[in-house]
């Protein structure tokens, strides 16, 4: 599921800020996560989770409105030819990435369950990887594309 | 693919986006031409020959190994 707001036009997000603001959404949420959900009532620890959580809120806002979001999200007939195979490459990468960390987190939790490890029991955990699983699915995408071009990309040289 | 993209756009003072205007592609597309990091399609290969007025290969080439 892939968003991009097509008639805001789309900015011209450096590269390198791409690549760093994509990586850090998809550092910071599950760090935020896990620091909320371990902090038990730690005040100190519950505001650091909830800041990384907005942070990589901010940094996955920022990037829908590139135009390597527009790439992976606008509609196909609105893109030429060269963006039509950066998107078909980044899709095709995105969605091999996505499904193996989907299967490693069915198999880590089909071991931990059995042992005593940490899995989601409640509503607020299953409501935190909901959300999780969706900032991927959205950032996923756009950061493998911005690993794929290099700053001539974004300004003529 | 080695092609004379850039020689004929400089040639005729055009960025790269005023290149990609006229063949209705994205200023990334003709960096990716220039660069040889894409091949264009048949139908634009054409495009890019008719508007310079030369044949496709006059401006591209294979390179040779």
């Amino acid at each position: 599921m892939l968003f991009y707001r097509s008639k805001a036009g789309a900015s011209n997000l450096p590269v390198g800020a791409a690549r760093a603001l994509s990586l850090f959404a998809l550092a910071a949420y599950p760090a935020g996560a896990l620091m909320l959900d371990l902090s038990k009532k730690s005040l100190p620890a519950s505001l650091g989770g909830y800041a990384l959580i907005l942070a990589a809120l901010i940094c996955a806002a920022a990037l829908v409105k590139s135009s390597l979001q527009r790439i992976v999200a606008e509609q196909p007939s609105k893109l030429d030819e060269y963006e039509l195979q950066l998107r078909s490459r980044a899709m095709n990468l995105a969605y091999g990435g996505f499904t193996a960390l989907a299967l490693v987190a069915v198999i880590y939790a089909a071991i931990a369950s059995d042992h005593g490890g940490w899995v989601p029991v409640n509503y607020d955990q299953f409501n935190g990887l909901f959300w999780g699983v969706f900032l991927y699915a959205v950032v996923i995408p756009v950061a493998v594309l911005s690993w794929m071009v290099d700053e001539s990309f974004e300004t003529e040289r | 693919m080695n092609n004379r993209l850039r020689v004929l756009r400089a040639e005729r003072a055009w960025s790269q986006a005023d290149l990609g205007a006229q063949l209705g592609v994205s200023r990334q597309a003709v960096n990716a031409i220039e660069t040889g990091k894409h091949d264009p399609s048949l139908p634009l290969a054409f495009k890019i020959a008719r508007l310079f007025g030369l044949s496709i290969e006059t401006i591209f080439d294979e390179p040779v190994a």
